[in-house]
């Protein structure tokens, strides 16, 4: 076919079936800002010591391991975690009946999981900032302003959520490093807690933490059909910026604050508590400022997250405001009634969750990609 | 037009943010120094020495000379009911964010520390790295010392203790570490300042007041059990590995050489020796530099008269702390932690007599400068 004389072709031209889609770079953001909301509300109940530095290696070389069938499944299909369970690719749907009430049940599991992580996140953010900064608002008001936000956001879609985690990622980053910069405090090595069997219930207690807050698995299997292809590099790099910056992390509060982090809970408003300039005297209204924002685009990420599995149907604006009300809701409540989501039972119930969610249901539509009947799909 | 107020709303959050409880500094009691005292009625006595900017022009800098810092004295029966009166009594707001140094004075010898700090942990205005130092007598006279340029700023009091840490002397305290040792149950040191006046005897006739720092106070089960000389503090800070430099006046038969030594290389380590009792291997190298020897004496015997001066002072803060009751100011229970961490888990519920059977082992190389030799 001829080419018009007016028109002109550079580099690769554009591909329609890209657009609204996301970078691989651009979710690695925003798995490592829910990650690090994640750390950011972490009430730190011991000191930091070698054996919980040991078992977020662990955690994360489990970790690794398990990301491989939801990274593969990305290579194999694009029709994402929920449809391939049944068909081969998106444009088919799953048979009427039984096949579709299996589906829909299976949209239904990760949009209560999303709901819960949602719930949790809101509630222990309400929870610090009536710790922290019990002036500022009652808790109803930071649970009902947050929700709202996140909720609007989340409208905005994947993509801009993802330009907005962007930008934020670079503002914590800069934030962390200037306050690590700043602070007062000096290493003293006789601050580290050694590896020994004393430490041994440290080790297991954290490698539950951090693999109970390994949601980045379910988001990734439900979201990979919205990026540009490359989720290996997602996987990879939020791997290794986890590892790089907890540990970190780990080493400094280790090294400077030593028990310190036990009396303000969070280590990373423990961190601001050594920061000063001369300009900045108090790092925590920068601190909020941050992690109020981060709240908001987490919490948006897990609506949008929530509305796109549920039922197994489209994400539309009703079923995010369906998800918000809800993690609002299972959020008063739980913060009315006191029960925290880092308690014990919850850890092991996320845990098994994240298990199925991120790992098993992947590796099903693997399989299901090589062995499956065309009985389950319309159109197969 | 939905995104502009969108846009415009978002931006009124982040820069209007400050002004929902906006506050005149007219209105604001900027605390510098906090001094706290305890009655034998058991009331605490705090002593604020705040910026009061209403006493000069609304743009004169903080200054002591132009009277624009004050001292206010309210009590209370615990430190926040004390802050709350201090408020009441001024009709402002008070701010301790740029608070500098906290006093510990007269009674509070009688307390367990952690129950007066636990305030301040608590506190989320209070920078946790600010300085704390201990007073003989009274705190409220130290935050309220004239001296001859007006009050005594928390800034020159603080620049007091790091004088005496850069001579070697003292070591700074901050919030945190005294949390982190009072946590561990060790023995450590706060800088102790005192106030002297032109009247004293023994004092220079500075009018009208001065403030030294020339000892400190140690903490030992989590209570002042008693003053400790510089030398001493010295001692321990050098068994701690803790030192800098350390600037020291030697008498050689007569003729006095003062010297500086600035230490660029620490290293401590712990065994178990057959006894069943630790010891501690500490190696010290430093940097010599005389800095007056007016009867010319010889290198190699300046190296050797500083080296015997290091242990006597090593010497001194160990038979002040460990060797007397078997106070662990001299890091022994975390050496031990890292270097032998079976043996400190084993040995944990009996610290003091671990630390009252430690013994060091202690190698001092000194390079003169001046010499190029070691």
């Amino acid at each position: 076919m001829a080419v018009p004389m007016n028109q002109k072709t550079m580099g690769k031209a554009p591909d329609s079936s890209q657009n609204g889609r996301i970078s691989c770079y651009q979710l690695f953001s925003l798995l490592l800002l829910s990650r690090l909301m994640q750390t950011m509300l972490y009430v730190g109940e011991r000191r930091v010591s070698l054996a919980q530095m040991c078992a977020l290696l662990f955690a994360t070389l489990i970790e690794l391991a398990a990301s491989i069938p939801a990274v593969m499944l990305s290579k194999r299909s694009d029709a994402g975690v929920l449809k391939t369970l049944f068909c081969r690719t998106g444009e088919n749907t799953p048979k009427k009946g039984a096949v579709e009430l299996l589906f829909r049940a299976a949209g239904l599991l990760y949009f209560l999981f999303f709901v819960y992580i949602a719930a949790g996140t809101l509630g222990s953010f309400a929870d610090f900032m009536q710790k922290q900064f019990p002036d500022t608002a009652p808790a109803w008001l930071v649970l009902v302003t947050v929700t709202a936000a996140g909720w609007y956001c989340s409208l905005m879609g994947l993509e801009g959520l993802s330009r907005a985690g962007s930008v934020l990622l670079g503002g914590i980053a800069l934030l962390i490093v200037l306050m690590a910069a700043v602070s007062e405090g000096s290493f003293d090595w006789l601050n580290v807690v050694p590896f020994s069997p004393e430490t041994l219930p440290d080790f297991w207690d954290y490698a539950l933490r951090d693999l109970a807050s390994s949601w980045w698995l379910p988001l990734t299997a439900l979201f990979y059909p919205d990026v540009r292809g490359g989720l290996e590099k997602t996987a990879g790099l939020y791997l290794a910026s986890k590892l790089l910056l907890l540990e970190s992390l780990m080493l400094v509060i280790m090294l400077v604050m030593s028990s310190f982090v036990e009396v303000l809970g969070y280590p990373l408003l423990t961190l601001g508590a050594y920061a000063r300039t001369d300009f900045i005297q108090h790092f925590g209204a920068i601190n909020m400022l941050f992690w109020t924002a981060n709240c908001v685009v987490v919490l948006s990420l897990y609506i949008l997250a929530a509305s796109r599995a549920a039922l197994g149907g489209r994400s539309t604006g009703l079923k995010k405001g369906a998800a918000a009300a809800a993690a609002l809701a299972l959020a008063a409540v739980s913060y009315r009634l006191g029960i925290g989501y880092d308690e014990r039972f919850g850890l092991y119930l996320r845990t098994a969750l994240i298990a199925v969610l991120g790992v098993l249901l992947p590796l099903l539509g693997l399989i299901r990609l090589y062995i499956g009947r065309a009985f389950l799909c319309e159109g197969e | 037009m939905r995104r502009g107020i969108i846009a415009l709303i978002t931006a009124a959050a982040v820069l209007l943010s400050g002004c929902s409880e906006a506050s005149d500094l007219r209105r604001r009691l900027v605390v510098h120094a906090i001094g706290i005292d305890y009655s034998e009625d058991g009331l605490y006595t705090v002593s604020w020495q705040v910026f009061n900017p209403q006493s000069v022009e609304d743009t004169a800098p903080i200054d002591a000379s132009s009277g624009n810092v004050s001292t206010i004295v309210t009590k209370g029966e615990t430190i926040s009911e004390a802050r709350t009166r201090l408020s009441l009594h001024t009709g402002k707001r008070v701010f301790t964010g740029n608070a500098e140094l906290i006093l510990l004075g007269g009674g509070i010898e009688r307390l367990e520390l952690s129950r007066v700090l636990n305030y301040f942990w608590d506190n989320n205005d209070i920078y946790m790295g600010i300085n704390l130092a201990w007073t003989r007598g009274e705190a409220k006279s130290i935050v309220s010392a004239s001296l001859e340029h007006g009050t005594a700023m928390a800034e020159l009091l603080c620049e007091a203790i790091g004088s005496s840490y850069e001579a070697g002397s003292l070591t700074p305290l901050r919030l945190i570490e005294a949390y982190n040792r009072l946590e561990m149950g060790e023995g450590f040191l706060i800088p102790c300042l005192s106030l002297k006046t032109g009247d004293e005897e023994d004092s220079e006739p500075v009018s009208p007041e001065t403030v030294t720092a020339s000892e400190c106070v140690l903490i030992s089960e989590g209570r002042a059990s008693g003053y400790v000389t510089a030398e001493e503090a010295s001692g321990i800070a050098l068994l701690k590995g803790g030192l800098s430099s350390k600037s020291m006046t030697i008498d050689l038969g007569g003729d006095r050489v003062s010297v500086i030594i600035n230490f660029n290389g620490v290293k401590r380590s712990a065994v178990i020796e057959e006894s069943g009792w630790p010891v501690v291997r500490l190696a010290l190298n430093g940097r010599l530099s005389v800095t007056d020897n007016p009867g010319g004496r010889d290198s190699g015997e300046i190296t050797e008269g500083v080296r015997e001066e290091l242990f006597r002072l090593a010497a001194l803060g160990y038979d002040r702390t460990a060797g007397l009751d078997g106070c662990d100011a001299l890091d022994i229970a975390r050496l031990l932690r890292s270097c032998e961490s079976g043996y400190y888990y084993e040995n944990r519920d009996v610290l003091p007599a671990v630390a009252m059977n430690t013994a060091f082992e202690m190698t001092i190389s000194l390079w003169d400068s001046s010499q190029g030799g070691k």
